[in-house]
């Protein structure tokens, strides 16, 4: 089975817009539309593609998340010489990984991008391993952004063990690759996507970790909820009294910005 | 003597022993190193320098640099008086997000009136080139936290954006911490 024609797996879940679900579903005849033109390239690469890769839903929980900002500026070919992209093309690509599980979710968005794709993997969509400046093996293949218009996009979660369709040294790039390792320096791996056009790559950029969860930034000192402040009062003194004035004005506010 | 934000509301005053701990809470932060002045970062990356908010009266000469904490949560600022500076460490466009604390356990905090905002108010972002970037405010949003959009707020963007966050909601007092935050967009208009 051939991973670009694999469906996205809809994740459902509320970080995904429903415009962007929208999309994704858009996108969904042009995928499969896209697997027929893949096949040929299939044949005509190293031919090692295999079961792998299983498309799955996703996970209840994450250990990690991390975005990349691909831009075309850069992109380098295998000696590592400067390669720009397609100009003004841009790519948004979220990863929330589950290391426990080896699965990796993806929300993949390509603006400008035009063209079809061309790779020797079995899609032209990866997370390589290198470092900035230089070229490296791809890891993961995941499959293609689709959509009309000028914007294409991919969204599921795949799980390990990767492979890529590519081989070096006698083995595909992505055999023993274990996404802990993007979790221990995220910094050593990029994410692009290559076109017949621009076959090193139209868009690349960097890993980089983002924080999980809210943001922890109160104390409750001035917290509008509860009904104690009155009470609090008799205990408190005349500071604590200064307080509950402002936790009333909090309340009130708290009424309007909730409405 | 002196008192946690929590007894507040049960109506009970807590006098501080010496096994009263100050708590982890929503604006506790995460062990962090010592904070840092966002004004250089390698690479040549031009990073926030300073922050001015003048619907709130915010203006902070020095914005400190944060990252990811090892729980994998945000760092946040240890000074409750302070903005914060997520620092994406990689030199890329992206959104210029903004950490500052709503309240401290004694009251407002640096960004305590961030829910007062409204759309076309100016965020001015000061660099260390002593350039400064103007943004306005698009929108405002209350998010719970166990349903934080992660990526809506620290995800790479092409669009050169502020994303100004704090605390907001009810304050859980067994958690002590809020259930929401507030997050502000800001788009640069010049």
């Amino acid at each position: 089975m051939n991973a670009g024609g694999a469906t996205p797996v809809e994740t459902g879940k509320s970080n995904i817009s429903p415009i962007k679900e929208a999309l994704v579903r858009r996108a969904l005849p042009k995928l499969a539309a896209l697997s027929v033109l893949t096949a040929g390239a299939v044949v005509l690469s190293s031919g090692t593609a295999s079961a792998a890769d299983t498309e799955v839903s996703e996970p209840d929980t994450f250990t990690s998340m991390f975005t990349v900002m691909a831009t075309p500026d850069t992109v380098v070919g295998m000696s590592n010489q400067p390669a720009p992209g397609q100009p003004g093309a841009t790519g948004t690509f979220n990863y929330r990984i589950n290391s426990d599980e080896e699965i990796i979710c993806y929300d993949l968005t390509l603006r400008g991008v035009t063209g079809e794709y061309q790779s020797p993997a079995r899609t032209a969509t990866h997370i390589h391993e290198a470092q900035p400046g230089m070229s490296g093996p791809p890891r993961i293949a995941f499959p293609n952004p689709s959509g009309e218009g000028g914007t294409r996009t991919s969204s599921g979660c795949l799980q390990g063990p990767f492979t890529t369709g590519v081989m070096a040294n006698g083995q595909d790039t992505g055999s023993g690759f274990s996404l802990r390792e993007i979790e221990d320096n995220p910094a050593a791996f990029f994410g692009d996507t290559h076109t017949a056009e621009y076959t090193a790559g139209a868009v690349r950029g960097q890993l980089t970790r983002v924080p999980m969860g809210g943001v922890e930034t109160g104390a409750g000192a001035t917290a509008s909820t509860g009904d104690g402040a009155g009470t609090a009062l008799a205990a408190g003194g005349g500071l604590l009294a200064a307080v509950a004035a402002g936790v009333a004005v909090l309340r009130r506010r708290g009424a309007r910005s909730r409405a | 003597m002196t008192w946690r934000a929590g007894p507040l509301r049960s109506g009970i005053v807590l006098v501080a022993g010496a096994l009263l701990v100050l708590l982890a809470a929503c604006g506790v932060p995460p062990e962090v190193p010592p904070p840092a002045p966002a004004v250089a970062a390698p690479g040549g990356r031009v990073v926030p320098a300073s922050v001015r908010i003048p619907a709130l009266g915010v203006d902070e000469r020095e914005v400190q640099r944060l990252g990811v904490a090892a729980d994998g949560t945000a760092e946040v600022p240890q000074d409750f008086a302070r903005v914060g500076w997520f620092d994406p460490s990689v030199a890329r466009p992206g959104p210029t997000v903004l950490l500052g604390h709503v309240d401290s356990r004694s009251g407002p905090a640096v960004f305590f009136r961030l829910r007062d905002l409204r759309p076309g108010d100016l965020v001015e972002v000061g660099r260390a080139d002593g350039s400064v970037a103007r943004y306005a405010v698009e929108r405002i949003e209350q998010v719970a936290k166990d349903a934080f959009p992660t990526f809506a707020v620290f995800g790479a963007t092409p669009d050169d954006v502020v994303r100004l966050v704090t605390c907001a909601g009810d304050f859980d007092r067994g958690a002590r911490s809020y259930t929401d935050n507030l997050v502000v967009h800001a788009t640069r208009v010049r």
